[in-house]
């Protein structure tokens, strides 16, 4: 007998785990790790709320607290987690309008690359290029490894050089891999200035655009 | 600055969870007499087309499709609230479903609920985890604190009595202006009190 049953007390009965805590205690944990190119994205912005940034993401708390110190203009396309496609993407590509102010001069595709086809990267940068600034900065990241399937993630700055990273939703079978020589024709007029790798497989671009934008 | 607003966003996003307005916990209803009159509120059941306006706080549980503009007030979208138009508000809070711009003298919130495709236009503004927002933050009018302490809340006024800024039509009382979806004279129109909980819209 129990010390709480002596006491005239009765033992609580653990009850079955629904579902959903299931669920919650087997998802994996986000992973944080350091984000090189991010830093590299952010390094040399003045923290004087004069940029304007185009997160073609999710909007969260954590993306604002990123943004706030440097740019009083952030616009978020919400394409991730499920971007647009087909001529979904087009019309949402069209109505991405250009800041009200000054053109975005900090870009963020985050994954948003994978998930498109060729063309439609194609339409995305050259929407991207025409409403941001000669000197915009660009970040985004890619699978870099042959794999048959992709694992959507959703990344969430915790900094100007750390992020985290969950899976959402199901795996994706997996195109050809955008190499970095691609990467390079990918993200034109942007060039390419740094890449890194992470130990996910993924890389990270940081590049800034050459050519000047649409007035 | 930057970790006194987080601490806020932090009690704002999670311990510190408001009711809407109008539910308040026990120990802080607010009682007859007691100087603190509760929200007007548009409840679930009504439809407003039109320009909303008023010297008084709002909840919106119902539909709106127009213009809701109570600049000095604190104007609250409810879990059920559907609404199709700009807000205006001193503080602008959102449980519900806004299509439409935001703005905010103090701050706009979105609850983890909130569903908001527009641009928002605050000097501070609060995304709980599992907010979906599309458009724009327009941070520039923000002020910059040396203390890095929110604004206090300006006292409510407490008149419902109060009429509002001038609707331009008929009635000019605080309220909805303009057309309505129930036909119904602007007199009786779904004011943003009482008897917007009694009447019904026709579909």
């Amino acid at each position: 007998m129990s010390w709480l049953e002596r006491i005239g007390g009765r033992p609580r009965e653990k009850s079955a785990p629904d579902e959903a805590e299931v669920a919650e205690t087997t998802r994996p944990a986000p992973v944080r790790r350091s984000a090189p190119a991010l830093a590299a994205v952010f390094e040399g912005l003045s923290p004087d709320g004069s940029h304007a940034v185009l997160d073609l993401g999710l909007a969260t708390q954590a993306h604002l607290r990123l943004y706030r110190p440097y740019a009083s203009w952030a616009r978020f396309a919400g394409f991730l987690p499920e971007p647009p496609r087909g001529t979904a993407l087009r019309s949402a590509l069209r109505e991405l309008p250009p800041n009200p102010v000054r053109p975005y001069d900090v870009v963020l595709l985050w994954n948003l690359l994978d998930r498109l086809g060729p063309d439609q990267r194609a339409l995305l940068m050259d929407r991207v290029a025409r409403i941001t600034a000669p000197d915009a900065r660009l970040y985004a990241v890619v699978h870099g490894s042959e794999s048959s399937a992709i694992q959507p993630l959703r990344f969430t700055p915790l900094g100007p050089d750390r992020i985290s990273h969950e899976a959402v939703g199901e795996p994706e079978p997996a195109g050809r891999p955008l190499l970095p020589a691609e990467m390079e024709r990918v993200l034109e007029p942007f060039r390419v200035l740094r890449a890194f790798t992470l130990r996910i497989g993924m890389r990270e671009y940081v590049a800034v655009k050459d050519e000047p934008g649409d007035p | 600055m930057w970790k006194k607003d987080e601490q806020d966003d932090e009690k704002e996003g999670t311990s510190g969870k408001q009711k809407p307005a109008g539910e308040e916990p026990r120990g802080k209803q607010r009682r007859p007499g007691s100087g603190s009159p509760e929200p007007a509120t548009i409840g679930p059941s009504i439809t407003i087309k039109g320009d909303v306006t008023g010297d008084e706080d709002l909840l919106i549980q119902g539909k709106v499709d127009g213009l809701v503009n109570l600049k000095q007030q604190s104007v609250t979208v409810g879990p059920e609230g559907r609404v199709k138009a700009d807000i205006t508000g001193r503080v602008v809070t959102v449980h519900g479903e806004v299509e439409g711009d935001l703005k905010a003298d103090e701050q706009v919130i979105l609850r983890s609920e909130a569903r908001v495709e527009g641009d928002i236009t605050a000097p501070r503004v609060v995304l709980e985890d599992g907010a979906s927002f599309k458009g724009l933050v327009d941070m520039s009018g923000r002020s910059e604190r040396t203390d890095g302490s929110p604004k206090k809340s300006s006292p409510r006024s407490t008149a419902s009595t109060k009429s509002g800024e001038p609707s331009g039509s008929s009635g000019g009382s605080s309220g909805a202006s303009g057309s309505k979806s129930d036909g119904s004279s602007d007199s009786s129109a779904a004011k943003a009190g009482a008897s917007a909980k009694t009447e019904k819209a026709s579909p």
